[in-house]
């Protein structure tokens, strides 16, 4: 039990119930599937990162420069170091993948907002109480 | 915990292709400590914190209790989440502060260079 198995499972009931070949799910709608999800997920972070309130409406820039780097960093660590990050290419079907692709940055950056949400809040609440004072 | 140590050494510093990948993201983080707006220090600060939880031998110890086979895999998932963010982060900033155009393109035939230089070394070596 080296890897996580939930899903290859979930995929060969797909396979099943839809009558697709298997390999055709793994090596070409997988990859599709998760790379596009990969970038809508960078795409959020990128928007966090570089806030069009920050950056007066020109944050288009930094925002792909932001994906293109990703993307660069991805391709370069492929092999041993960072290998699920950039198994959306080729092991998509692994679990390990998607949290590293999608569920485990989505989560991060929820965490990071609700974060940054409560210190604006403990900021604005400071600014009410030395008004009131 | 000599195995845990063993475990953390084999994530990080086994792979030659992470050296580069480690300079860069310890350089990043402090560079986006100083330099950064408010919402890439608070990414840095939860990625540090992140680092510090995860990445003791301790917690890896109780991994190793818990799940012993798959340890690794888990490793290799939350360094890549860690890593990859910071660095891009640091790179996109860096282009900010200097915005002249051989500036931009010593700054990028660098970053090129450490990323894929590793794997050219590994390549004429072998």
């Amino acid at each position: 039990m080296t890897k996580l198995n939930p899903l290859p499972i979930l995929f060969a009931v797909l396979c099943k119930v839809f009558w697709i070949d298997p390999s055709t799910l793994m090596y070409v709608l997988m990859p599709i599937f998760l790379m596009g999800l990969t970038c809508i997920v960078l795409s959020h972070w990128a928007d966090f990162l570089f806030k069009k309130e920050t950056y007066k409406d020109h944050n288009f820039i930094p925002k792909m420069g932001f994906l293109c780097l990703y993307l660069i960093l991805v391709l370069g660590g492929d092999g041993d170091f960072i290998k699920y990050s950039s198994g959306s290419i080729h092991a998509g079907w692994q679990l390990e993948t998607v949290c590293a692709n999608v569920i485990f940055p989505l989560l991060v950056l929820e965490v990071l907002k609700i974060a940054m949400c409560c210190l604006e809040k403990r900021k604005l609440s400071r600014e009410k109480r030395r008004e009131q004072i | 915990m000599s195995t845990a140590m063993e475990i953390l050494k084999a994530s990080f510093l086994e792979p030659r292709i992470s050296y580069p990948y480690m300079v860069l993201f310890i350089l990043s983080l402090f560079f986006l400590m100083f330099f950064g707006k408010k919402e890439q220090k608070a990414l840095v600060t939860i990625q540090f914190v992140t680092m510090v939880l995860v990445m003791n031998p301790f917690t890896i110890y109780l991994f190793l209790k818990i799940a012993p086979e798959s340890v690794t895999h888990y490793y290799h998932v939350l360094i890549g989440l860690l890593v990859l963010p910071v660095i891009a982060c640091a790179m996109v900033r860096l282009y900010q502060m200097f915005r002249k155009t051989y500036q931009v393109i010593i700054i990028t035939a660098l970053f090129l260079l450490v990323i894929f230089g590793s794997r050219l070394l590994l390549i004429i070596t072998n």
